[in-house]
């Protein structure tokens, strides 16, 4: 009796023992910390950018106007946002979820909302910006209302807001990160749907968003020294030297007032641009989009 | 007497009788006597046909052989043979008394006609040879029958009665008032026998019946001779004389008018009077329920008289018993073996506790010798067992029982019912016993019930009980049978035994004392014939007392016991020896906690992502529950392992402590193998559990926080084994201990959501405090959190940075509100008439700033120092960095210019009273100084937040992937979620005048402002206790630890069981108290 118990006990200490092996050692910290300050944007600079930004809500409209079927696959998977490890990830999945929220938002699906939301908020959480978002009512709309419009929470306003706090507290770069994630994950689904089924405004709005990727890269690039963003902005810069060929010509002209059955005027602007693209261009553009975005939620 | 010795018997008579001219009347007379008083009158014609046969039928086949009588003077070579072939098959049955007998009737035999030739005396020394009986002793037993004169008869081994002077030198005597001839009494040592004959021509009798002429006859204990005048001679006072010449210190037992009380006002014992001296066996009856065990235990001094006393050589038993302490032996009816041990060690660590001088050797020959005593030797190697599982006989176990007391000898043994159960052989083996031990000078108190006759006559004195504890006689045992058979006046009154079988009915003395009352149609009816306060009447009026003198001299004490340290240790090695010899108890112990383990984490071992075979601990969300389990597991397997430890020892505690042993050292043993078994549980749990679920480098913390869970749950367990009467209750208390642990854990729910009552907003409530689940639930989760190797790198950042981004985001702007809710009020109501409802809702948002401002002026201060911490390198390496704000750096500034710079001013503070407020003074510069403090703390969190990030980006540039490689391997998501209670919608509460941060509790420091005061809220990263600060981790272990001590007082002091004690009083025995009342009145009036 007693040599068996013997026996268990040691196999279970040699267990034990291998069991305690291979444990890492951490790493501490540099030896040195010299000024460890992140380096900040020009607030006007980046205030620009979004000013002249187009709005997960535009996009979406624009798609909702395609009458393209539904489809998950072109979201980011909620599962790999709770993957998202680095606050640079974070702050772009935080981005990339939003434009998906809009998405989702026309095609009115309520769990999925639901769900986005949730990893949504986990990402603002982990980044100590959940303050700018309103979840609760999100949430209450999200599932309640019929006429939703849980996009407002993504308005110009609240990125102004959120954008200033993280310059208060020196993280402009997930600042310009967020409006990286929302700008890619837009096109991203414009392409995609584009691919579906060719739309000719749709391609307009692909290609032309050269001065966008212009002025995002112009903010990107002041955080060129950190690795991360190295390696996107390269692809970015890629993805500028594409729309080369992209032509944008402004036309002036008088507008147009004109009265709808209600009678009431409707201001068709004499301005416009004109964009000039081959497909191949185009095609280019659109894979090297869906090439970066796909890039990013793999990192 | 078996048929075959009976042949075996009548050869050898033949044999002896036929020698030297054949058989004579007178000794066939004698052999048909013999025959009468061993079988029944019909047979004995049968057997004296076989004699005869012998006796004659040799005689005749020799004559005709030899044709003429053999030379005589010579023993026939025959008959030598076929004695010792008698001899052979007699000593295969016989015991060594009856042996003995046997001689003595062969020497009766050849005395009837003195017919003393050379060939009968040969044949009975080979008989005796055969026997292996001493020269000496054949000697005395020869001399004994043979001799009519006692005047021959001077041996140590004689006593002799008569009214001559003692002249003899070595021999006893009894003096007697005129006798004719002596009364001579043979004492055989080895045998412990008594032969008694008469040589006188008077009336003598022996237990009622006439001794004949120099007849021998068996002076069996319990008999008594009658002498025509003069005090009968009574066994013990022969065995007394026998005694004189051993060393036999005296003792007198004197107890006067003692009388025992209940709580509940019944009277136990009444005015029980008595004196009894040394070597003396008494036996106590009563029906049930007269008090006989109450009268022993106030006897014994187990408990305190309400009046009269027991006096023990003139010592006073109840008010001087430490004078008396290790005198009294008491052997309770029950068991008090340890089933798991041997007969020996039972014996072997009994004694050790007994004897602190006695070494090794001694101790061990002198366990052998007593178990040689009692007939035990042989099965010396056997376990005890239960009643169930039996090795032993019942006989045996009792004999074992009464050994333990009997290895040391005390001068005074109390016995309570030792034949119960018994068969009746076991039984007389029991009482022979004790009577010997009386005659080595003991004084035996032996309570008995329904006694066999010849046990009854054993007794020396007889002490006899009435319903109620009124004594109704005490003297000999015989003489209470003619006092009750002649109160009731019976035919035959005056002889206490049976004239033919010499039996006594004990029986009938209950019969008498117990009648009932017949009505007229011949039903009993309930009332007695005659009360118990009758008889004692009778008693005391009719029958003279014995009187003792009292002794002075110190009664000899036999306890020498150990001192705690060793008590200690042996008090470990007995119950180690026993725990290793169960080994189910052991295998079930061992293999339980591992196998829990392995069901347990095997059950929750998950994996999250369908699409991935690899387990990874960070995505494991069943960690938390796991820690709660194995909270849980160890507070059952620790109280189910100790539940029963002590109340299985009650009996043997009971006898401990009549030896006075310590309590705590015997305490101390249990606990100290309890706390090893769990030890071991809880190593085996871990190792187990913490390998299949991957949990990394915690198996110390998770074998500490559980070790010390079973600790607290074995204390819990002795405590409650201590307390209750059985097994049964024991058990059904276990959920009522372990429902409230597992409710008030922590884990199942949320503290901030209980019941009001109990409830408190910003601290763990007071009755979740008291258990011991909560402590070890928040240590371990704070620990695995904290400690672990991925968080512990980050931990002082991610504290800083939430505690700077709580204050910025929810604090200030629940300050501002307040300020600005003054303003509106204010405003909104002036020129009103209601100054008191705005001086309330003023009132109430002052009260609030200012409790909250002073708080955070302090922790200003705080943070400013842990941040200078990080700069100087208190946790590694020296770090450049600055909280810069408003052009100023907080960290190279000193104290006093962050107080100057950031502070609250003490006088703006003061101005917070609903009379010296002023929205426009105070208002709008308590609003300029909130800005203030938001500025600085979103500078605090920008600096440790990039030292975080950078930290990580050094980390990743050195070994790609580090960052989720240590997170997924030592950080659990699940748990982290908890213990900054994510799911917690109310990130800030107000409550009265304090606001409550419910975000993140784990990085929130507790409030130190209380000295004493060490409560917290759940998941509080460190403790405040008398101005220090602790890891809640080793804290909390602290307090587990004091609780377990906490509860070791009243195991200690048996508090428990006292209350259990004090309520089963109140509840069940006042109905008792009335009823007997009652009764006691109807009895009277009838």
């Amino acid at each position: 009796m007693i040599k068996k118990l013997i026996f268990i006990f040691s196999v279970v200490l040699i267990f034990t023992a291998c069991g305690g092996g291979g444990d890492e050692n951490t790493i501490t910290g540099p030896d040195s910390q010299n000024d460890v300050r992140s380096v900040q944007i020009d607030p006007e600079k980046i205030n620009g950018l979004i000013e002249s930004f187009p709005s997960p809500i535009e996009m979406a409209a624009t798609i909702e106007d395609m009458k393209v079927p539904y489809s998950k696959k072109h979201l980011v998977a909620t599962e790999i946002a709770a993957d998202f490890d680095s606050n640079f990830d974070k702050a772009l999945g935080l981005g990339m979820l939003s434009a998906d929220l809009g998405y989702l938002n026309v095609y009115n699906r309520k769990n999925a909302i639901v769900e986005y939301l949730t990893s949504i908020k986990r990402l603002a959480d982990a980044l100590d910006v959940d303050q700018f978002f309103e979840f609760q009512t999100l949430k209450r709309l999200a599932t309640n209302s019929n006429n939703l419009d849980s996009l407002m929470f993504l308005s110009v306003t609240s990125y102004h807001d959120m954008d200033e706090h993280l310059r208060k507290t020196r993280r402009s770069d997930l600042s310009a990160l967020m409006i990286t994630g929302v700008w890619t994950e837009g096109q991203y689904l414009a392409c995609k749907v584009n691919q579906f089924k060719s739309d000719k405004k749709t391609e307009e709005i692909i290609a032309g968003q050269k001065d966008i990727v212009k002025e995002l890269l112009g903010v990107l690039e002041f955080f060129d020294d950190k690795p991360k963003f190295k390696k996107m902005n390269d692809q970015f810069r890629e993805l500028l030297k594409l729309y080369d060929t992209v032509e944008i010509k402004l036309i002036e002209g008088e507008d147009k007032i004109s009265y709808d059955q209600d009678s009431i005027p409707v201001i068709e602007p004499g301005e416009h641009t004109d964009i000039i693209y081959t497909q191949e261009d185009l095609n280019k553009i659109q894979n090297k989009i869906i090439k970066i975005r796909n890039n990013l939620i793999s990192l | 007497m078996s048929e075959e010795i009976l042949k075996a018997l009548m050869q050898l008579f033949a044999i002896i009788a036929k020698q030297d001219e054949g058989v004579v009347l007178e000794e066939e007379k004698f052999v048909r006597i013999f025959l009468a008083s061993q079988i029944s009158k019909t047979q004995v014609e049968e057997y004296m046909d076989l004699f005869i046969k012998h006796s004659e039928r040799e005689e005749k086949k020799r004559k005709k052989k030899e044709g003429k009588e053999g030379p005589s003077g010579q023993v026939k070579m025959v008959d030598s043979v076929r004695v010792m072939g008698i001899c052979r098959k007699i000593n295969k049955t016989l015991n060594h008394k009856q042996k003995v007998i046997v001689l003595a009737r062969l020497f009766e035999l050849i005395n009837v006609e003195k017919k003393l030739t050379e060939q009968r005396m040969e044949i009975i020394s080979v008989v005796a040879d055969a026997f292996n009986l001493t020269s000496k002793e054949y000697k005395e037993i020869e001399s004994f029958v043979i001799q009519d004169d006692y005047r021959e008869l001077d041996s140590e081994s004689v006593l002799i009665v008569n009214d001559k002077e003692h002249t003899h030198t070595k021999s006893q005597h009894i003096l007697s008032e005129s006798l004719h001839g002596s009364v001579l009494i043979l004492q055989i040592k080895s045998a412990d026998l008594y032969f008694l004959k008469y040589t006188g021509k008077q009336d003598v009798f022996l237990n009622s019946t006439n001794v004949y002429n120099n007849r021998v006859y068996l002076f069996a204990p319990g008999s008594v001779i009658k002498l025509p005048k003069g005090k009968p001679v009574h066994y013990s006072d022969v065995v007394a004389r026998f005694m004189q010449d051993l060393e036999i210190s005296k003792l007198s037992f004197i107890v006067n008018d003692l009388q025992y009380r209940f709580k509940t006002g019944d009277i136990g014992v009444r005015d029980v009077s008595f004196s009894v001296d040394h070597g003396k066996l008494v036996g106590i009856m009563g029906a049930s329920g007269s008090g006989k065990t109450t009268l022993v235990n106030t006897l014994s001094g187990i408990t305190t008289p309400s009046s009269g006393e027991v006096r023990i050589n003139g010592i006073n038993l109840h008010h001087n018993h430490g004078e008396l302490e290790g005198v009294i032996g008491y052997i309770p009816q029950d068991d008090l073996l340890i089933e798991e041990l041997t007969v020996y060690q039972n014996l072997y660590y009994n004694a050790k506790l007994c004897f602190k001088d006695k070494n090794e050797e001694d101790l061990s020959a002198l366990v052998i010798k007593t178990l040689k005593d009692l007939g035990l030797n042989d099965k010396k190697d056997l376990k005890v067992g239960n009643a169930m599982n039996k090795t032993i006989s019942g006989g045996q176990r009792k004999r074992l029982n009464i050994a333990l007391e009997l290895i040391r000898e005390p001068s005074i043994l109390f016995v309570d019912e030792p034949t119960s159960g018994l068969s009746s052989r076991d039984s007389e083996n029991v009482m022979e016993l004790l009577s010997e031990l009386t005659q080595k000078g003991k004084l035996i108190f032996v309570v008995i019930h329904q006694p066999s006759s010849d046990i009854y006559k054993m007794f020396d004195r007889m002490l006899i009980l009435d319903q109620g504890g009124y004594l109704v006689w005490y003297g000999n045992p015989v003489d209470a049978v003619v006092h009750f058979k002649t109160l009731d006046n019976q035919v035959n009154a005056d002889t206490g035994e049976c004239g033919v079988c010499g039996n006594v009915t004990p029986e009938l003395i209950f019969d008498i004392i117990e009648a009932e009352v017949v009505d007229e149609f011949g039903r009993y009816t309930e009332q007695r014939k005659i009360l118990p306060q009758e008889w004692e009447k009778n008693y005391l009026e009719g029958v003279p007392k014995d009187e003792i003198e009292e002794v002075n001299d110190e009664p000899p004490a036999t306890l020498n016991i150990p001192n705690w340290f060793k008590q200690f240790k042996i008090f470990l090695t007995r119950d180690v020896l026993a725990k290793i010899s169960n080994t189910q108890y052991i295998v079930l112990n061992l293999l339980e906690a591992p196998l829990l383990g392995f069901i347990l984490a095997f059950l929750i071992r998950y994996i999250a992502d369908p699409n991935s075979s690899v387990y990874i601990f960070f995505d494991n969300e069943n960690i938390p529950p796991y820690i709660f389990m194995s909270i849980v597991v160890a507070l059952f397997l620790g109280l189910t392992v100790s539940a029963e430890e002590i109340f299985r020892d009650r009996k043997i505690l009971k006898r401990e402590k009549f030896l006075h042993l310590s309590r705590s050292s015997y305490l101390m043993a249990k606990i100290v193998i309890l706390t090893s078994i769990s030890a071991i549980q809880a190593f085996l749990f871990v190792v187990i559990g913490n390998a299949i679920l991957d949990i990394q480098g915690m198996y110390f913390a998770y074998w500490i926080i559980l070790f010390s869970v079973f600790v607290f749950a074995n204390f819990m367990g002795l405590n409650i084994s201590s307390a209750f009467n059985s097994a049964v209750t024991i058990y059904i208390l276990i959920p009522l201990l372990m429902i409230p642990q597992m409710a008030l854990g922590g884990a199942m729910f949320s503290f901030s959501k209980l019941n009001r009552l109990i409830g408190s907003v910003d601290k763990v409530p007071v009755i979740a405090d008291m258990m011991a689940s909560r402590w070890a639930y928040e240590g371990l989760m704070v620990y695995q959190f904290k400690e672990n190797k991925f968080e512990k790198q980050y931990f002082d950042y991610d504290q800083v940075k939430s505690i700077a981004n709580f204050n910025q985001d929810k604090l200030i702007p629940k300050l501002s509100e307040s300020i600005e809710a003054i303003e509106i009020v204010r405003e909104e109501n002036e020129g009103k008439n209601n100054v008191d409802s705005v001086n309330k809702v003023v009132a109430y948002e002052l009260a609030l700033l200012k409790h909250e401002i002073p708080k955070e002026n302090r922790k200003i201060l705080e943070l400013t120092d842990k941040l200078r911490d990080f700069k100087n390198g208190k946790n590694g390496k020296k770090i450049n960095f600055d909280v810069f704000y408003n052009g100023f750096d907080a960290l190279a500034a000193d104290d006093e210019t962050v107080k100057d710079s950031l502070f609250i001013p003490e006088e703006l503070i003061n101005a917070l009273d609903v009379k010296t407020y002023d929205v426009e003074k105070h208002g709008y510069e308590l609003m300029d100084d909130l800005e203030k403090w938001k500025d600085f703390y979103l500078a605090v969190y920008s600096s440790a937040n990039e030292l975080r990030e950078n930290l990580i980006a050094y980390q990743d540039e050195r070994k790609p992937g580090y960052y989720i490689k240590f997170r997924n391997k030592y950080h659990n998501e699940h748990l982290d979620d908890i213990v900054r209670n994510i799911y917690e919608k109310n990130k800030i509460l107000r409550f009265n005048e304090k606001l409550v941060r419910q975000e993140e509790p784990i990085y929130l420091e507790p409030d130190d402002s209380n000295f004493i005061g060490f409560r917290s809220h759940f998941y509080a990263p460190h403790k405040y206790f008398l101005g220090h600060k602790f890891e809640t981790f080793w804290f909390n272990i602290f307090v587990i630890w004091a609780m377990s001590i906490l509860l070791y007082i009243p195991l200690y002091y048996d508090h428990l069981r006292k209350i259990v004690e004090f309520f089963g009083n109140l509840n069940f025995n006042k109905k008792k108290i009335k009823n007997n009342k009652e009764e006691e009145q109807d009895q009277l009036e009838s």
